[in-house]
């Protein structure tokens, strides 16, 4: 299936309650060998924003979700697996 | 294609492996294919200026900066602005000069250095960096603000017609518009711009008008330095006034043009000094002028309770100091000045949309090499002569949109700011505290009196 | 040359370091910019993080990162112009050569197929008109 950059930018983020962790900022990748680029998380929420908006070095810890607690895309959401308070901060 | 290769041998020597084609931005000095490929034709930048050619580049950029300073502080918005404040509130706005040559000459250096650093447009670095939604809102305002200064610029130089010639601006409209047209079509505009410049450089008339006038030299002074209200005005239309007056001084295309303009001439680290005397230069002088125009109106229209409706009323002071002479100069010079900005406005539309797009542009190669790029301005003077031909009254629209141009400054300047802030495109040459706080103050004034603004457009309805 | 640091690229953000860089050919023309991104979500095993396979440029690209209202607006362009067919422009990331501040192409830009909108008004608008 592909998907697009922007079909998941901007789209809300809902943990495993249902309960919003925020929208999507940027995808996070990385690039295993030379050539391929894998996306391996979501950068979500407002601190995510202000830093993209501001500076790298303010380092507001935006919340960081890692694509394997991806459980569900629907049109709307992005649905985790982990609840909200288990969320790691970069 | 030497760069990749150099690119690859570095990496080498280091041990590193790039992941995948990703390359550090950070330093924009890194690859000279980065400067390069940044401007239209990458041809063009073969030819690296020695001796002589580098003396005259930089007295080109220095009259570049220079020239936009002049017609850009003054033009048919600075002309009817600056009377009618002299005509409603005597010197109680002469003050306002003061922050508007800060703030020019603050965002202009910010904007030369930008480029020249980053060796990058404007609006491509704001897009890079905000994104495209983002980026959208200054692309938006920039544009809305473009087609309507335009407007201002083309009644601008049919008003001059009308006044030498008695004949309705109406007739004139077309025709000031289509001449522009063949300007930007025929690639004359460097020549004409300088030459509008130069005969823009009459309006100095109004300058030697306020002196033979004799103001009170003393007064003038003061009210430079000491804001004061208005004594028998209502707030409301003093403040409007000085948005309007602000707006006239900083009009947003002129940062766009300029700062294109040194990416077009290839200029390189050191034109930054360059850019830095002749953005202070061309701002004093245009701050001068202003000041001439505003006090020159104080003299004369102030006492007769006479209000500026006409291009015709802004002209009586100098023509009550030289006559008819003084009359025809003024004409000359309004219409001159007014056909420089005209040009310089439609270059910043035109600009700051293929830049956002990352289209061709430049206006040294032909047409049909960069078909967009003059497609855009093509539409922006079918667009400002039709609403020209409305008959809307250009006194009140001139006022208004000037007004209008001061509620969009906040939104080219945050994005500039964010941009002059950043290592990642500028490198070494980011702001200083020093530069950070002037502008910082500047900016906090226009968005004051720009929130001010939008109910005080209401209230008085753009009538001043 | 001195500042290359895959540390820094250890992490990719995508947004910020590759949509909505200017894009160029190998001739160092300009091609438009990363307008999108395309990514392959393994049917199979969607817990795989999903790979980059091609970025995404051109009008039309753009106007849908707007939504309806954008795309409408931009097939009107198009059908304004009498342009056949319009399409996103997609350029396979096995041709992208190199980002940096740009983004640099291993394929000339009329490979890409960028070039509709300004090929169609040099043509059909411009080419009445003296001096073009």
């Amino acid at each position: 299936m592909h998907l697009t950059y922007h079909q998941i930018v901007g789209r809300r983020v809902v943990d495993r309650d249902n309960r919003p962790v925020g929208r999507v900022v940027d995808l996070i990748a990385r690039s295993p060998d030379d050539r391929t680029i894998r996306v391996t998380g979501l950068l979500v929420g407002r601190r995510a924003l202000i830093q993209r908006i501001g500076r790298d070095r303010w380092n507001l810890h935006p919340v960081v979700v890692g694509w394997s607690e991806v459980a569900d895309l629907d049109d709307e959401h992005i649905r985790l697996r982990t609840r909200r308070d288990d969320l790691r901060r970069g | 294609m030497l760069e990749r290769r150099l690119i690859g041998v570095a990496l080498h020597r280091w041990g590193i492996d790039p992941p995948s084609p990703f390359v550090d931005p950070r330093n924009p000095y890194m690859s000279d294919a980065a400067r390069t490929s940044s401007t239209a034709l990458p041809t063009r930048h073969d030819d690296q200026p020695t001796g002589r050619g580098r003396g005259l580049r930089r007295l080109a950029g220095l009259a570049l900066g220079v020239l936009a300073g002049v017609g850009g502080f003054v033009d048919m918005g600075g002309v009817i602005t600056s009377s009618q404040a002299g005509a409603q509130f005597r010197y109680a706005l002469l003050w306002t000069v003061i922050p508007g040559i800060a703030g020019f000459a603050i965002y202009a250096e910010m904007s030369g250095r930008v480029v020249i650093a980053s060796g990058r447009a404007t609006f491509d670095l704001i897009r890079d960096r905000l994104g495209a939604r983002l980026s959208l809102l200054p692309l938006a305002a920039l544009s809305l603000v473009n087609v309507l200064t335009l407007v201002v610029e083309i009644c601008g130089m049919a008003l001059a017609v009308q006044l030498l010639t008695r004949v309705s601006y109406l007739v004139w409209v077309p025709l000031a518009a289509l001449a522009l047209v063949l300007v930007l079509w025929r690639a004359g505009f460097e020549a004409l711009d300088n030459a509008a410049a130069l005969c823009g450089l009459v309006i100095l008339i109004t300058v030697v008008a306020a002196v033979r006038l004799h103001p009170e030299w003393g007064q003038v002074g003061r009210s430079l330095f000491h804001p004061s209200p208005g004594e028998t005005h209502p707030a409301g239309l003093y403040l409007f006034s000085v948005v309007s007056l602000l707006g006239a001084y900083m009009t947003p295309y002129q940062f766009e043009f300029y700062s294109s303009g040194a990416l077009e001439q290839s200029w390189t680290g050191d034109d930054l000094v360059t850019n830095r005397s002749s953005a202070i230069v061309g701002t004093i002088f245009g701050g001068v002028i202003t000041i001439g125009l505003m006090v020159a109106a104080a003299q004369v229209l102030h006492p007769a309770h006479a209000q500026v409706r006409s291009l015709a009323d802004a002209a009586k002071p100098v023509a009550t100091a030289f006559g008819e002479v003084g009359l025809v100069l003024f004409g000359l010079g309004t219409f001159a000045v007014s056909a420089g900005a005209g040009l310089e406005t439609a270059l910043s539309g035109t600009y700051s949309v293929c830049q956002y797009f990352g289209w061709d542009w430049g206006k040294q190669p032909r047409p049909h090499q960069v078909p967009l790029f003059h497609l855009l301005y093509l539409v922006m003077f079918v667009l400002a002569a039709g609403i020209a031909l409305t008959g809307v009254d250009p006194i009140a629209l001139t006022i208004l949109t000037m007004a209008l141009a001061a509620v969009a400054l906040p939104f080219t300047f945050i994005p500039l700011l964010i941009v002059a802030n950043d290592r990642d495109y500028v490198g070494e040459q980011t702001n200083t505290r020093a530069i950070n706080a002037v502008a910082g103050i500047i900016l906090a004034l226009l968005i004051v009196v720009a929130v001010a603004a939008v109910p005080l457009l209401i209230v008085t309805g753009g009538e001043s | 040359m001195k500042a290359v640091s895959p540390e820094r690229y250890g992490r990719i953000e995508l947004g910020k370091h590759l949509v909505d860089k200017s894009l160029l050919d190998r001739d160092d023309l300009r091609c438009g910019k990363v307008d999108d991104l395309v990514l392959d979500l393994s049917d199979a095993d969607p817990g795989r993080p999903p790979e980059l396979v091609a970025l995404v440029t051109g009008p039309l690209a753009y106007a849908r990162t707007l939504g309806r209202v954008g795309t409408a607006l931009a097939r009107g362009i198009y059908r304004l112009l009498g342009i056949r067919d319009p399409h996103p422009v997609e350029v396979p990331w096995s041709r992208v050569r190199q980002v940096d501040v740009m983004v640099r192409l291993d394929l000339s830009r009329a490979e890409c197929d960028v070039n509709a909108v300004s090929d169609t008004v040099r043509d059909r608008l411009f080419a009445h008109l003296p001096g073009a």
